[in-house]
């Protein structure tokens, strides 16, 4: 049982490029859009590295961190960790569930 | 009820202590009670709040009352996870398309 999902994938853009399509209020809703069930909101920000929005869905308040780490050639590896808000968090660890690498993606153990 | 009444529920680290113990069968509230810092009545309590939740259902033998998890009660959080789990690759494939038209 599990409470949080995590994704990886390696893209083929420099961090601070991708720091900016996620950062960016307008590029980040172009690709992403809004949550099921109300406004997203930014709840930490630190540049070229992390940010974390809070988005609601209709089973209860969630938090999505994205992680931005240099990837190979020049890339970017980026970390999406989408989790449950403290309740039920205790109870079920998170677990690493996806990973995605080049396009595709599979789930790890 | 709300759905994110479970993640309510289930904040509250006594509740959920209650919920784990749970976890190894059915219980009496006073089997519950055993080793918890709490009164009868503040057990009671948290089992009303995990009932409503749809978490904990119960079953009366005489003048007993028993204690059990409702597996069902877990399902909007199995819905968010499964959701989301096919949300997630799709939007990567969209931002790797944003990347592409965007000005370096």
């Amino acid at each position: 049982m599990t409470d949080a999902l995590v994704f990886e994938c390696d893209l083929d853009a420099p961090p601070e490029k991708v720091w900016r399509a996620i950062a960016t209020p307008e590029l980040r809703e172009a690709w992403l859009g809004e949550p099921e069930a109300g406004p997203s909101e930014v709840t930490r920000a630190e540049p070229g590295e992390r940010l974390d929005i809070l988005w609601p869905t209709r089973d209860g308040e969630t938090l999505v961190s994205f992680e931005i780490a240099d990837g190979e050639g020049g890339g970017t590896h980026l970390t999406i960790v989408h989790r449950a808000l403290a309740p039920a968090v205790a109870l079920f660890r998170p677990r690493r569930v996806a990973t995605m690498r080049a396009g595709d993606w599979r789930m790890a153990a | 009820m709300l759905e994110s009444d479970i993640f309510r529920a289930l904040g509250d680290p006594t509740r959920r202590a209650v919920y784990e113990r749970l976890t190894g069968g059915e219980r009496s509230v006073t089997e519950l009670r055993a080793g918890l810092p709490i009164s009868q009545p503040a057990v009671s309590q948290h089992l009303a709040a995990l009932k409503a939740a749809g978490l904990v259902g119960e079953r009366r033998d005489g003048r007993r009352v028993f204690y059990r998890i409702e597996p069902a009660g877990l399902a909007p959080l199995i819905d968010w996870l499964g959701r989301y789990r096919a949300f997630w690759p799709e939007r990567i494939e969209r931002l790797k398309d944003i990347l592409k038209d965007m000005d370096q």
